[in-house]
């Protein structure tokens, strides 16, 4: 079975530029797509109390309408269950102060957005090369608590 | 005690107390003898209801009509005034009025203090209370009209000061909206356009993939420039560093940074003693990377050579960046240091126009300027002055 990556992104081209990247570099995956962050933390909350399992991993852009990146990295790292899940910054922001802020509220990386496909393409592969194919990652929540 | 709401109610509670201790009462005017405020009534002279903007001749007792509006006359030209009143009336007793007149402090207007306390006996200083020989009151009221102009044109720099960090505030706006949203569809035309390159490779002729190159290539001197906006915008709000920098140590980074530029193109540089002075390092970086970068690009035909000097003046200190490159022609001297003017097109030489107008933003961050002497042919030397710590100079 493929893995499941949550992409909490507003904007239908990026979430498709990025698709076609991961798609592109070789990486098979499910994207699943959120448009707003109540969106995706509603999602989540869903795995909560449903058979589903949680992402492997979160790609999080700062800029959502509503709640914006900020304050869902807050919620998810601030959730028992959640918190576990690596979350990974995806910004147009290359701003030292932006980068600082999603550190202090314990991203696992910081991406910003390139502009050229061949880059997405290079930044796709390496997300999936190590967060998903290197990186020991906890247990997922949902079966540790199964 | 720290100051808070709870302190200005005390201090109004200290200063009731006071006007009953007193018998006093203290009621605040405008020019116009309206009433603003009353403060308090303890000699109750005030007719019932006591509407504000009411004319206080209107409210007060008849016999004090004329009194009052004297001392008020006196205190609008002089600014203060006061004077004693025996009332002619069966219990007798005696008021000294007073008044004070408050400037403009904000956005209000003049206003005038009241003070009407009783007293047994009038002082025998108000007893022939004259208003002043008129040369004295006519010098007052130069006074007044000097000090009423030094306020206003005081009032008038620190609205232009709110404007410039309105406008300020609004450029960080404007940046932060540049380095988001202006990006979004910017990625939108240039990836889908090399995705189209790469999945259909087999599908397009030479020409569709030369247009192709266009939006792309497009997309991308787009970029450049967005970025050099976000880079200028970000000098005066980025959180400075400005502990002692050591030049020459700074300027080893911008020569390693450049390092592969100078093998090619057969650069050397040199310079002299460098100060160590409280800039941030990153403008330092920046401005040494961005001049030298310029020199060897517009390169004459020997290979380049630059040499850094600087000079410590009574203000400040001035840096020399020499070079014997192609120069530039003396009208176009100016037009350089502004955003996105460039000198060459863009087949000769590849640029931007953000270069030289980041070096021109971070050198007035500083209180310095920035300039050159050049001429076609004989080199160039820029010029520019730091001051170091411009907080604490």
């Amino acid at each position: 079975m493929d893995v499941t990556i949550l992409l909490v992104e507003d904007s239908p081209t990026d979430a498709a530029i990025l698709a076609a990247a991961f798609d592109e570099a070789g990486c098979r995956l499910l994207l699943q797509t959120a448009h707003t962050g109540d969106e995706a933390l509603a999602l989540l909350q869903q795995i909560d109390s449903g058979p589903s399992a949680y992402p492997r991993l979160i790609l999080l852009d700062l800029n959502l309408p509503g709640k914006n990146g900020y304050e869902v990295l807050r919620e998810i790292k601030n959730n028992n269950l959640w918190q576990k899940i690596p979350t990974i910054v995806l910004s147009s922001s290359a701003t030292p102060c932006d980068i600082e802020r999603s550190y202090q509220l314990r991203a696992n990386a910081y991406i910003t957005k390139p502009t050229n496909f061949s880059d997405y393409q290079v930044i796709a592969k390496k997300i999936y090369d190590f967060w998903l194919d290197t990186a020991q990652l906890p247990t997922n929540p949902s079966i540790a608590a199964a | 005690m720290q100051y808070s709401q709870q302190t200005d109610f005390l201090i109004s509670r200290a200063f009731q107390a006071l006007l009953v201790h007193r018998q006093s009462t203290c009621l605040l005017v405008d020019c116009h003898g309206q009433l603003l405020t009353v403060c308090g009534d303890c000699l109750n002279l005030l007719a019932q209801p006591a509407e504000l903007r009411a004319a206080i001749s209107r409210l007060l007792p008849a016999e004090l009509e004329t009194p009052i509006q004297t001392i008020l006359q006196q205190a609008q030209s002089a600014g203060y005034a006061r004077g004693g009143y025996s009332s002619q009336s069966a219990d007798g007793a005696s008021v000294v009025i007073e008044a004070h007149l408050h400037s403009a402090s904000g956005s209000m207007d003049e206003f005038l203090v009241l003070l009407i306390e009783r007293c047994d006996r009038i002082p025998n200083s108000l007893v022939s209370a004259t208003p002043g020989p008129p040369e004295l009151i006519e010098v007052n009221k130069r006074l007044r009209a000097e000090i009423l102009e030094r306020q206003q044109a005081e009032q008038e720099l620190a609205k232009k000061a709110e404007a410039l960090a309105r406008s300020n505030a609004d450029l960080e706006e404007f940046a932060y909206v540049v380095s988001h949203d202006l990006q979004e569809p910017l990625r939108a035309m240039t990836a889908f356009s090399q995705l189209l390159d790469q999945r259909y490779k087999q599908h397009l002729d030479t020409s569709a993939k030369r247009y192709i190159k266009h939006i792309v290539d497009g997309g991308s001197r787009m970029k450049a420039m967005i970025d050099g906006i976000l880079e200028l915008s970000r000098i005066n709000n980025a959180q400075l560093n400005s502990s002692p920098t050591c030049f020459e140590q700074t300027l080893d980074i911008v020569l390693e940074n450049l390092k592969l530029t100078c093998l090619e193109t057969h650069t050397t540089i040199t310079h002299d003693t460098l100060p160590t002075l409280c800039v941030d390092k990153n403008h330092v970086v920046q401005l040494f990377q961005n001049l030298i970068s310029n020199a060897i690009k517009f390169r004459g035909s020997d290979p380049p050579h630059i040499h850094i000097v600087a000079k410590q003046q009574v203000n400040n200190w001035l840096f020399c960046v020499h070079d014997n490159g192609i120069g530039i022609p003396n009208d176009q001297q100016t037009r350089i240091f502004k955003l996105f003017q460039r000198l060459h097109n863009q087949q000769e030489q590849k640029g931007y126009g953000i270069g030289l107008a980041i070096c021109k933003k971070i050198v007035e961050h500083y209180q310095g300027s920035i300039w050159l002497e050049s001429a076609p042919a004989k080199g160039s030397v820029f010029y520019f002055t730091l001051v170091s710590c411009p907080k604490e100079a």
